[in-house]
């Protein structure tokens, strides 16, 4: 089980958070302005890498945050988290909270 | 034999002033505290435990730990109620117990599936089931399929018995966490212990010592063991769990724990098991190392156990089950076995033979001291078969080159006895005394010994570590036959941190590698450190390692410190710091020539009743890689999981495939079976799911409702007029009434959100289709979000609140994915925005009066002036009981309705209100039948239609878009070619043309020509009973719906196979202009 960094309230278990999907993605400011492959390219498709991802976990049964957290799908380490939209992908020395 | 003359006076760790009466298949024993269920069995001379669990072959007891595989029983507790697969080395022995054997119909001694054994035996081999059930054969699944099921599984569950045990779980948070009490254990806990951190031993048996418990009390070694112990227990900081398996090592150094605190039928205040979630940020595991058998033919029989074992039980139970023992060996390990049993076997007259594959045993010295003692020794010895019928008789043995890697056997005795090893049930009908199926040779063979010098030409090609055959063999009589084949670290919970051990051929097993998960270290045994001095320092290093400098104080000033510096003081020549291997063992797979010379009775993994044979039919098929031949053979899957057998598996493989060695498998948790209702814990019924109950709970039931789970809600579904009265002809009857006069009905369950903050608004346009901009303060509107791909997500109200924020209101059904999504989209979409989200469901009570005489009823209640005035669409914050209240004048039924909302503490207040005050216009309660009723009416969505599957436009809904709206969630991707297609289905009402004919919901529409297959033009979504209509209706999807209005379709329902004919009409059955709502 993982122990993750919440930004807000220090390391929880993860029994305490939900996963909210891949992290470090814009929502196009101007909807208009997409292409369709573009659009398809936000809402369909996400990374499944092996080693370092940026993701986002919502602190459901804590303070309700969500927030981005670097995390290496192979062994599971948690490189460390950051507030949601601080972009911390590719990041694999985040400053651990 | 007397009964007691099996223990030895002045051994073990049992307290013979203690008696416990026990029963084991219904006969009473006598046992002493401090006993386990096999030690006290073996005292009693009882050796048959239970059937194997695929051939109901006779297995007697095997092991002293948690790798016992044959002796799994079923403890009877309160009530009848059954606690199976329990090993019997574990089960702490308590005054009253009830054991039974499992696998066994009729009876342990008389079983019928050991006949099916015998007889299908040759047919059960390695790939049975894929032979049989997957290829063409494959309709032999339906004739067999019983016979197999009853014979598969293992213990029996008590199904009609509830357990009304308690379990309980707890979280547990540690610097470090001790696995395992043995030296290593118990020196790395000392350690650690000194520096203050906060430290956690866990040992899975009822006594701390591990290894140690094996030595006599006084010695120095027990000496150690209690010191270091009361050490422990007198530091505050550490804490010990006995009786507790460490069953799972997760991500991140947590553990799953389960203590066991009392047996099933054990009786005590309390819960039975605690499971402990454990966090650690520094690991030693100190697990030990498990002994692994030789294999040989017959290795099966009762009365073959392990060296460790047969040790075990006299050093730590005082028992001594039999007088003439035979220990067959590889290495070290198995001659303080046979000093330990020859030194106690001495006053009782045992006769100890030891045979070792090594020429030189275990060095001269040993050699010396062993054979003053009266052990037998024959060097360069490798049993070739065990001998015996019910039990053990005997075991042949042959001369082996250890150089040359040959084993030396004559031809006379190969293949002579298939006959034997049968179970008596299956060849003479059973009677202890009578024949024994087969020969007993220890009369004949023990004489016949024949010299021949020739080898036997039974070279396949088999490799280095099988044993290949040259000479003369030898017979020795024996009641009972301990096999060791090599000691195997423990790295269970190390593996299952998805780490692969590597071969060490100098002590012949997997040892691990350099990699170790994050914080952890391996000791002792476990490690492949078998000496007790070199583990002890292993131990105390890694706990050194773990709490850093802060170690380094102990041995110093202060007195705990000082007494460890003194427990630690250990020298090489103590007899504490004794054992180890001095001389390398030998590796050896199997004792006997070529794959084909074996017969089925070579068990590799007695748990699974794997045989040699099993193994070579899978090399030979093809299934020569580790994974593969696992899963063909199933070698390492029976419930021990592999333990005494996975190295030796993997040895054979390695032979026969002529591959390096590899592992088999890869481990997982649990480490032992774990009870489903100690992982439950207190999470049982309710408490697993929970029900939520509106605030007007108990006004309903003195209503006398008819309660619907719907989702996590229990909600009333309808209020019988009398106790006859069917669901249908309730809610008939409450639907009338709403439309004839006035109904009230409980709306407490919708989901209610504040948004709120400078942005709410631009915020709520991003998230519904419709113009928000325009929603004035004291209207209310319909609004509809999507999900990005498009499609409908939840409809709801918006109500502007005098303080410049929104009320907005959801389906019952998505209160909480509709939060979350809020949630998201503002913190990790549109950061910029100021909002601020609150759920306050649960706030509210709600309250539906719908009915043409409903605003009387409202107004009555509410002295305001401004409810008499309300518009449809309307909203007005009033007072009751001096707290804001909420009065949205807005109908879900097509009628004249009101929603009244207020603090949740009044809920029944209002509702008791509003019922006196309609009484005299004859108001009814109406339940969730009813309400669903009035809107399919109406032609009113719910979560049937907002299926996830549908668009604004299926739902005729295509109006609501505002026109600047392509910022809003769903618009861009709602406005693909699929999801505009005018062909697509969309919203229509149904009717059928026979009178009294009903449609199901979940029908398939199709027109009227053509064959009815595949998907259709549509589906049916909500089907009722209309008194408006007088008759059946429907909602559904259909294709071109809008002009297809006066059409017939067929509605075919495929669960009952009927088809119902019916008329496309509007989706709007009553009042299509509105005016009654209005």
């Amino acid at each position: 089980m993982l122990m993750i960094p919440c930004p807000w309230c220090g390391e929880r278990a993860e029994v305490e958070f939900a996963y909210g999907g891949e992290g470090g993605l814009s929502r196009p400011v101007v909807p208009g302005d997409l292409s369709d492959g573009e659009w398809a390219d936000y809402v369909y498709f996400r990374k499944n890498p092996k080693g370092t991802h940026c993701e986002l976990w919502h602190h459901l049964h804590g303070c309700g945050r969500y927030f981005e957290v670097v995390r290496d799908t192979v062994d599971n380490k948690v490189h460390g988290s950051a507030e949601s939209g601080s972009d911390i992908r590719g990041v694999s020395d985040v400053k651990k909270v | 034999m007397s009964r007691h003359s099996r223990r030895i006076i002045g051994r073990g760790r049992v307290n013979f002033g203690r008696t416990l009466r026990f029963r084991f298949d219904g006969a009473e024993y006598v046992g002493h505290e401090g006993d386990t269920l096999t030690s006290a069995l073996l005292a009693n001379g009882v050796w048959l435990a239970g059937r194997s669990f695929k051939y109901h072959r006779r297995r007697g007891f095997y092991a002293a730990g948690a790798e016992e595989t044959n002796a799994l029983v079923e403890v009877r507790g309160m009530d009848g109620l059954r606690a199976p697969n329990r090993p019997a080395s574990e089960l702490r022995l308590y005054d009253g117990m009830e054991a039974f054997s499992q696998n066994c119909s009729p009876s342990l001694r008389y079983d019928i599936g050991a006949l099916r054994g015998s007889l299908f035996a040759p047919f059960l081999g390695a790939g049975f089931y894929y032979k049989t059930f997957m290829g063409p054969t494959r309709k032999g699944w339906r004739f067999y399929e019983h016979m197999i099921r009853r014979a598969a599984g293992m213990g029996r569950l008590s199904e009609d018995v509830m357990d009304h045990a308690q379990h309980e779980s707890a979280n547990l948070f540690t610097d470090v966490l001790v696995i395992g009490s043995g030296p290593a254990g118990l020196a790395a806990a000392g350690a650690a212990a000194a520096s203050g951190a906060r430290v956690t031993l866990v040992e899975r048996d009822f006594a701390a010592g591990g290894s140690l418990l094996g030595e006599r009390g006084g010695s120095q070694a027990d000496i150690w063991r209690r010191r270091i112990l009361s050490f422990l227990e007198e530091s505050e900081n550490v804490r010990i769990f006995l009786r507790t398996e460490c069953f799972g090592a997760y991500d991140g150094n947590c553990f799953g724990m389960v203590e066991r605190l009392r047996e099933a039928g054990e009786s005590g205040a309390g819960s039975r098991s605690r499971l402990w979630r454990v966090r650690a940020r520094r690991v030693i595991l100190a697990s030990g190392a498990l002994e692994r058998p030789l294999v040989c033919e017959g290795n099966d029989l009762p009365g073959v156990v392990l060296s460790s074992a047969a040790r075990l039980w006299l050093t730590r139970w005082g028992v001594l089950p039999e007088r003439r023992i035979v220990i067959a060996a590889n290495n070290d390990s198995a001659w303080e076995t046979a000093e330990e049993l020859a030194f106690a076997g001495m006053e009782v007259g045992a006769k100890i033979t030891l045979l070792d594959a090594r020429r030189e045993g275990a060095g001269s010295e040993r050699l010396q001291r062993l054979r003053m003692r009266g052990v037998e020794i024959h060097l360069g010895y490798v049993p070739i078969a065990v001998r015996g019928g019910r039990r053990v008789k005997g075991l042949l043995a042959a001369p082996f080159d250890a150089d040359a890697n040959i084993v030396v056997l004559d031809n006379d005795n190969d293949n002579d006895n298939d006959g034997d090893g049968d179970d008596g049930a299956g060849s003479n009908g059973g009677g202890d005394s009578a024949g024994e199926g087969g020969t007993d040779e220890g009369t004949t063979n023990e004489g016949a010994v024949k010299e021949s010098a020739e080898a036997m030409e039974t070279d396949n090609g088999v490799g280095d570590t099988a044993g290949k055959v040259a000479g003369k063999t030898r017979y020795f009589a024996a009641d009972m036959v301990c096999l060791s084949g090599g000691l195997d670290p423990n790295l269970r919970l190390w593996s299952q941190r998805g780490l692969s051990p590597r071969y060490d051929e100098k002590i012949a097993a997997f040892v691990p590698g350099d990699e170790m998960p994050p914080g952890w270290e391996v000791v002792g045994g476990a490690r492949g450190t078998f000496s007790r001095g070199e583990a002890i320092k292993e131990g105390r290093r890694a706990a050194e390692a773990a709490v850093g400098s802060r170690a380094a104080s102990f041995g110093a000033d202060d007195d705990n410190g000082g007494a460890l510096a003194d427990i630690f003081t250990i020298d090489d020549g103590d007899e504490l710091a004794r054992g180890g291997w001095r001389v390398a063992p030998c590796p050896l797979w199997l004792s006997r020539g070529g794959e084909d010379a074996f017969s089925r009775r070579a068990f590799v993994d007695l748990s699974g009743d794997v045989t040699v044979k099993d193994m070579a039919i899978a090399v030979r098929e093809g299934y020569n890689q580790p994974e593969h031949a696992k899963r063909y053979t199933t070698a390492g899957m029976g419930a021990d999981q592999g333990k005494t057998s996975g190295t030796n598996a993997a040895g054979i493989l390695s032979l026969f495939a002529k591959r390096k060695m590899e592992r088999l498998g890869t481990a997982r948790p649990p480490y032992t079976p774990v009870e489903i209702a100690s992982l439950a814990g207190a999470e049982v019924g309710r408490h697993f799911r929970p029900v939520r109950r509106s605030p007007l709970h108990d006004v309903h039931l003195r209503e006398g409702v008819q309660w619907i789970e719907s989702g996590e809600w229990m909600r009333a579904r309808y209020y019988p007029a009398s106790p006859q009265e069917s669901v249908e002809a309730g809610y008939v009857r409450e639907s009338a009434a709403v439309r004839g006069g006035v109904g009230m009905t409980d709306v407490s369950t919708l989901g209610k959100i504040l948004v709120q903050g400078a942005d709410a608004e631009k915020f709520l346009e991003r998230v519904y289709v419709n113009n928000i901009a325009s929603l004035k303060s004291g209207r209310v509107r319909y609004g509809v979000m999507l999900r990005d791909d498009g499609m409908v997500f939840d409809d709801g109200t918006l109500t502007r609140t005098k303080d410049g924020g929104f009320w907005i209101t959801t389906t019952t059904a998505n209160a909480g994915a509709v939060l979350q999504r809020l949630e998201f989209l503002h913190q990790a979409e549109w950061r910029d925005l100021e909002v601020f989200l609150t759920s306050v469901s649960d706030s509210w009570a709600g309250i539906a009066v719908a009915g043409r005489e409903s605003l009387s009823v409202v107004s009555s209640v509410f002295a305001d002036d401004d409810i008499a005035s309300l518009p449809h669409m309307g909203a007005l914050e009033v007072l009751y009981g001096g707290e804001f209240a909420r009065v949205h004048r807005m109908s879900f039924s097509g009628e004249r309705a009101y929603e009244v909302f207020v603090a949740a503490h009044f809920g029944v207040s209002l509702w008791e209100r509003l019922r006196e005050a309609g009484s005299e216009r004859g108001i009814v309660p109406y339940g969730l039948e009813a309400l669903d009723a009035l809107r399919v009416e109406k032609g009113h969505i719910t979560v049937s239609e907002i299926d996830g599957r549908v668009t604004l436009a299926d739902l005729r809904f295509e109006g609501m878009l505002r026109r600047k709206s392509g910022l809003a969630v769903g618009v861009p991707l709602g406005r693909r070619a699929g999801l505009t297609d005018g062909d697509r289905p969309c919203l229509t009402g149904l009717r059928p043309l026979g009178a009294g004919q009903r449609i199901e919901s979940g029908s398939v529409l199709f027109g009227m020509d053509g064959e009815m297959s595949g998907h259709g033009e549509g589906w049916v979504s909500s089907a009722c009973y209309s008194g408006e209509c007088g008759g059946y209706i429907a909602l559904g999807f259909l294709s071109r719906a809008r002009a297809r209005e006066g059409e017939e379709v067929r509605c075919f329902n495929p669960v009952g196979r009927s088809v119902v004919v019916a008329r496309v009409v509007s989706p709007c059955f009553v009042d299509s202009e509105g005016e009654r709502m209005r």
